[in-house]
């Protein structure tokens, strides 16, 4: 499988001097969901932002289809749809006006397309955008990035604060936008039970570090979280500890590879959450 | 460029329609009335209230995100400066034909209302115009839409002043001088032209600043 999305040693540090991204590396394949996973100001908006070119980066590559991205390279943003966190289309203008805008806008604009997922969505066509609520803005912003034929989706907490009925239709449409293998997500959420639902790929990031990119199959199958004393956790092979957690009594390993752990060590059974909070929380070898 | 245009013109709709019938009004009133201050303000006015929506859509803009979605486009940064440069001077020429209309309509009623010092001093209308124009893109793009009234407040003050300066320059410079060698020209056309070409260089050098403030500008 072909990357869609190389970002290697991406690096931004904003002028206050706060250090935003070192060194971020991660790839995407065709035809998956990428899940990106981090606490607030871990840096995922940062990344996207600098895929995007709403921010410059400072340092590294950003490869879209293998190619350079630059924000001059106006046919790589062609194929590159955005969903912010809140909708950022204009509020006093209505669908029908909307589309007529970005009809001359981009050049694989597909009215069709746009319409159907606009009745879809359930939405009304000649009310002001402004007016709309935030389940029917971020249905609209999705609909925008799904009717310019994009082969990569960027997504910044596009699920926040959606009630579940409105997350369960954007989560299925998401799902259909890969199925031909040929188009891939990057999505950022604090809801990790959206992440766990349909992302094939899951990268972890805190204070602008990657610490982990594997698949949810591989994290679920061949990973785990060991729960064990210090005498049992210093007896670990160090290369098997993507991150450990202390607590009062114990330390939470979370291990690439459960096999090449002794089985006496308890395990727990765990959830991306799980992986999430010792990740965020704990240390890193 | 066809669809920022379209954008721009769908967002601010209502008060261009607004704006076109209220400088129509206002200017034709100011005209009828029997004082020749009036005349100034009246040359001015449907230019200043014609490109304001330019302002208030730069606000707009910033405040659904738009900007910052317009960046995502398919589109080179220059040419989303190029499209409010273009918005601005089309209404510009729109705020040309309201000041004609309103001319030739109080000039109907009462004569002697379209004359050469009318012609001077809407020059000089279009030429203020278009330094206000000049200081608030790069000034908006650099500092801010949350500071869109100082800026306003700034950019007429700064036309007011430069064609005060301008005047003054030319008086004691080159005024007399061309006043001699073309002794049958009105006394203001040669500084009403001048004039306007200063404002037309400072409004083309602000839309370069405006590019290369724009191109490092993060969102």
């Amino acid at each position: 499988m072909s990357a869609i999305l190389e970002v290697e040693n991406l690096s931004k540090c904003f002028s206050e001097g706060k250090i935003a991204l070192r060194d971020v590396s991660f790839s995407i394949p065709r035809g998956t969901i990428a899940g990106f996973i981090g606490d607030n100001g871990a840096g995922k908006s940062t990344t996207m932002g600098a895929i995007l070119g709403t921010l410059t980066k400072d340092g590294g590559s950003i490869k879209i289809f293998g190619e350079e991205m630059d924000s001059n390279k106006t046919y790589l943003k062609e194929d590159v749809g955005a969903v912010f966190d809140q909708m950022h289309l204009p509020k006093q203008l209505n669908i029908k006006q909307l589309g007529n805008v970005l009809r001359l806008l981009y050049q694989n604009w597909d009215q069709y397309i746009f319409d159907y997922y606009i009745n879809f969505f359930s939405l009304p066509k000649d009310k002001k955008i402004g007016h709309f609520s935030r389940g029917m803005s971020m249905k609209l912003s999705l609909a925008v990035a799904l009717s310019h034929d994009a082969k990569l989706l960027i997504l910044d907490e596009a699920t926040a604060g959606l009630d579940l009925s409105v997350r369960y239709d954007l989560l299925q449409v998401l799902k259909g936008f890969v199925n031909d293998g040929q188009r891939s997500i990057l999505l950022s959420s604090h809801i990790t039970s959206d992440i766990e639902a349909i992302a094939d790929i899951l990268i972890f990031i805190k204070s602008g570090k990657i610490l982990l990119q594997v698949s949810r199959e591989t994290l679920m199958s061949r990973y785990a979280v060991l729960q064990c004393t210090d005498k049992e956790f210093e007896q670990i092979e160090s290369s098997l500890v993507v991150g450990y957690q202390r607590k009062s009594d114990q330390v939470d390993v979370l291990v690439c590879d459960r096999e090449q752990v002794t089985s006496s060590v308890a395990r727990k059974d765990f959830s991306i959450d799980d992986v999430t909070l010792l990740l965020m929380r704990g240390a890193h070898v | 460029m066809k669809g920022l245009l379209l954008n721009q013109y769908y967002s601010n709709e209502k008060s261009i329609k607004g704006s076109l019938v209220l400088s129509f009004v206002i200017t034709t009133i100011l005209l009828l009335l029997p004082y020749k201050q009036t005349l100034r303000l009246a040359a001015f006015l449907p230019f200043a209230i014609m490109v304001s929506p330019v302002l208030e859509g730069l606000k707009l803009e910033a405040m659904s995100g738009w900007n910052k979605f317009l960046i995502t486009l398919p589109l080179k940064r220059s040419r989303v400066i190029q499209s409010y440069y273009l918005f601005f001077s089309i209404l510009l020429c729109m705020g040309f034909c309201v000041a004609i209309l309103s001319f030739v309509l109080a000039d109907f009623f009462a004569k002697d209302v379209l004359t050469n010092s009318a012609l001077m001093s809407v020059l000089k209308g279009i030429g203020m115009t278009l330094i206000m124009g000049g200081v608030i893109f790069p000034l908006t793009y650099y500092v801010g839409v949350e500071k869109a009234e100082k800026i306003m407040t700034l950019s007429t003050f700064a036309s007011l002043g430069i064609l005060l300066f301008s005047g003054w320059l030319y008086e004691e410079t080159i005024g007399s001088a061309i006043m001699n060698h073309f002794p049958r020209v009105h006394s203001d056309l040669p500084f009403s032209i001048l004039f306007l070409g200063i404002s037309l260089v400072i409004f083309i050098a602000s839309y370069v600043v405006s590019i290369g403030i724009y191109e490092q500008k993060e969102f």
